[in-house]
């Protein structure tokens, strides 16, 4: 069932970013025509051309029109040219696929993007795959109004069908707003200043000087060449807040499409954990992808210098925008079921009903169910959201006290006095291979002190089936192209000291990447659900 | 001097009435071709209805009244009369399909079954696409309505006889009750 939004919400932010990237534009624009009319100015004055000193004397703004015409001509030129690139062409340099009809989660994803057709009346829009290990989407629009959103196998892998929806309906949104046009725009403008400070280069200049009766060209050129490379700056930093803006914009209206905020905020939160393809994704397509793949920490950032070098707003705002459309999404849940299952005739009395809470069950809001049904539930765990009755702050089941009390009751196993980093509940002290590790029952994650995992990987007890050791095999094989890969995305909490965790490349044998302790602190290595593992099996294979 | 104002003005006046006009013919274009994608995917899931039935009817051993209903609601939808009819009929197969979809889970027969899921999926995307189409015709309905009642495009309509005559899609008392989660 789809909850509607409260349409003022939504549209608010839709309306204000608009308005403020319509604005931005104008500004570019404007920028462009101001700069390019002194820069023709200066060119003719030093070469000389003497049938224009009248016009400029006598009738300013005639000069200033024709000038701007002519700069406008230059940059339609220089669009449409950038326009020629064809879809095929884009989607070969990004390395993307198209779908294999055979395979079911391409299905899926080829389903959803029908859907989006669907949503924006756009058609067609073809479904591709870049097959890489890192968790990205991007969508593109070529000069022919021929469009595509593309997933990684890594993202394919990793969300689920809520999630998935609400990353293509961001990408939708962006193909709907024309984003990729105003990139082509403003790449145009920005190649427009290259094109001039090129000609104005030392060889051409030289060539120009012979022909002036008096060398004020030679003088003019490196003034000239300044005036280019600011107006080259200057168009950058505009279509960076830009683009900034356009994010935000996309996300207000996949939320409006979709009507989950909450999936496409799990989704964003899934994506900024994980390696995003910076190594096979060219920096020059970067501003395509719902988070940038270049890992930067500029993009976690506010401020104006964030800004002015960053394609992509912080994460963390973009959570906390949706967090709060979902709590309105919640509030207007909860007044339906009371309707619904109380009836009209009840008034709303604003019950401190503390005791029941509505959880979020595969994208749906089921409820209000007390505690001990909520753990019943097969789908129910540790990372669910969930939010009381009494009130509307949505959460996840392991921040809210009562129901993390029951998580803990339900743990079977010595608790070994550490939380889980990812599920915020007990470690179960366990034995693996005969060492000591802890345990996550919900994640199934490990917790490893120092020199612990050498002594694991070194031992022989655990036995693996053939189709676990195929698994790790082939994952193993797809991880080529992550070689010296070293990341800064954030990091989780050590269990046992509370430092910060690094991650790292376990082994060029394996490729897996796993959470340490830094050099000085305790050792301790967190290795997620399945790592371990893979671990063991591909080091038993290859010795 | 005063002449050439004058001709500005109905030159501007001219051009406006011609802008208009195309404008709401291409809405009216648009409002139609949105309610026919609805139909495309309104007739695919009557097509998947009989399938689902026979796939699900042996298993789903609670929801056996669900299934006559929805076997039911079909049969209206697909000789509905008139366009209240087939929106109603309509609106009660969707409220009936959410349901079943979110008991779904909840028989581990169908979760092992292959074909089931693959049929589960159908029936999912389909309902997305009805309720996006829906979504998409109601919001180019409403722009539609808003420029055939707005002034000055009202004028315009009134003038060539273009009217707004489109219903909106609305939620069904069936669509509008959660389906209960059973232990």
């Amino acid at each position: 069932m789809i909850h509607p939004l409260p349409v003022h919400t939504v549209l608010e932010e839709k309306l204000r970013t608009k308005r403020s990237t319509q604005l931005l534009f104008v500004l570019l624009f404007l920028f462009y025509l101001l700069f390019f009319t002194p820069m023709l100015v200066v060119i003719l004055l030093s070469l000389d051309f003497r049938a224009f000193f009248p016009l400029m004397k006598n009738n300013i703004w005639t000069f200033n029109v024709s000038a701007a015409l002519i700069a406008l001509l230059i940059a339609i030129v220089h669009f449409r040219l950038a326009r020629r690139k064809t879809l095929e062409e884009i989607l070969t340099q990004l390395g993307a696929k198209p779908v294999d009809p055979k395979d079911m989660y391409h299905k899926y994803f080829k389903n959803i993007v029908i859907e989006a057709e669907s949503a924006t009346g756009i058609r067609p829009i073809f479904p591709v795959v870049i097959p890489i290990i890192g968790c990205n989407a991007f969508s593109v629009e070529d000069g022919n109004h021929k469009s595509a959103i593309g997933v990684t196998e890594g993202l394919l892998a990793r969300l689920d069908r809520p999630q998935l929806t609400a990353v293509v309906s961001h990408e939708a949104a962006h193909i709907v707003h024309g984003d990729t046009k105003l990139a082509t725009t403003a790449s145009s403008i920005m190649g427009a200043f290259d094109l001039m400070r090129i000609l104005l280069g030392k060889s051409r200049g030289l060539i120009v000087t012979h022909i002036t009766k008096k060398g004020y060209f030679a003088l003019a050129r490196p003034f000239l060449r300044l005036l280019a490379g600011v107006g080259k700056w200057i168009t950058g930093f505009i279509y960076l807040a830009i683009s900034r803006k356009r994010e935000y914009l996309a996300d207000a209206h996949a939320v409006d499409m979709c009507k989950d905020p909450l999936s496409l905020a799990e989704a964003l939160n899934k994506i900024s954990q994980k390696y995003r393809g910076s190594l096979t994704i060219s920096s020059s397509y970067s501003s395509l992808f719902i988070l940038s793949p270049l890992d930067s920490r500029l993009d976690e950032e506010d401020g104006f210098l964030a800004d002015l070098f960053s394609t992509h707003p912080p994460v963390a705002r973009r959570i906390g925008k949706l967090m709060r459309w979902a709590r309105t999404d919640v509030l207007m849940v909860r007044e339906e079921t009371r309707k619904i299952r109380f009836g009209r005739t009840h008034p709303s009395d604003g019950s401190q009903d503390t005791s029941h809470f509505f959880a979020n069950i595969n994208g749906k809001w089921e409820g209000p169910f007390l505690p001990s049904q909520l753990l019943s539930m097969e789908l129910f765990s540790p990372d669910t959201w969930i939010f009381r009755n009494s009130d509307d702050k949505i959460k996840r089941a392991s921040d809210e006290p009562s129901l993390l009390s029951l998580f803990k009751q339900n743990t079977l196993g010595m608790d070994s006095g550490y939380q889980c980093p990812r599920c915020k509940l007990p470690l179960v002290e366990t034995s693996y291979e005969g060492a000591p590790a802890s345990h996550c029952d919900f994640c199934k994650g490990y917790l490893l002190k120092s020199g612990v995992l050498e002594r694991i990987i070194v031992r022989r007890d655990e036995e693996f089936s053939e189709d676990e050791i195929e698994r790790a095999k082939t994952w193993r094989n797809e991880q080529e192209n992550v070689r010296g890969w070293n990341c800064n995305l954030p990091r989780i909490g050590c269990p046992i000291c509370g430092k910060s965790m690094h991650k790292y490349i376990h082994s060029v044998f394996t490729m897996v990447v796993i959470d340490k302790c830094s050099k000085g602190s305790c050792g301790a290595i967190w290795c997620d659900g399945g790592e371990m593992e893979k671990i063991q099996i591909l080091v038993e294979e290859a010795t | 001097m005063s002449g050439l104002i004058i001709l500005i003005v109905v030159a501007f006046a001219v051009f406006y009435v011609i802008t208009m006009y195309n404008r709401l013919i291409q809405y009216r274009i648009h409002t139609e071709n949105a309610w026919s994608q609805i139909d495309v995917q309104l007739k695919r899931r009557h097509d998947l209805i009989p399938n689902l039935v026979e796939t699900v009817k042996g298993v789903m051993q609670f929801e056996k009244e669900t299934l006559t209903k929805v076997i039911e609601a079909r049969s209206r939808a697909v000789g509905a009369a008139s366009i209240q009819e087939r929106v109603k009929a309509e609106g009660e197969i969707s409220g009936l399909m959410g349901r079943l979809l979110a008991v779904w889970e909840k028989y581990p027969d169908l979760k092992s079954n292959v074909n089931a899921m693959s049929l589960q999926e159908e029936i999912t995307t389909t309902e997305n696409k009805i309720a996006y189409s829906r979504g998409y015709y109601n919001d180019i309905t409403a722009n539609f309505r808003a420029l055939v009642q707005q002034f000055p495009s009202n004028f315009i309509a009134r003038t060539f006889n273009i009217v707004w005559n489109y219903p909106f899609f609305e939620v069904s008392s069936v669509e509008r009750e959660n389906p209960h989660v059973r232990f």
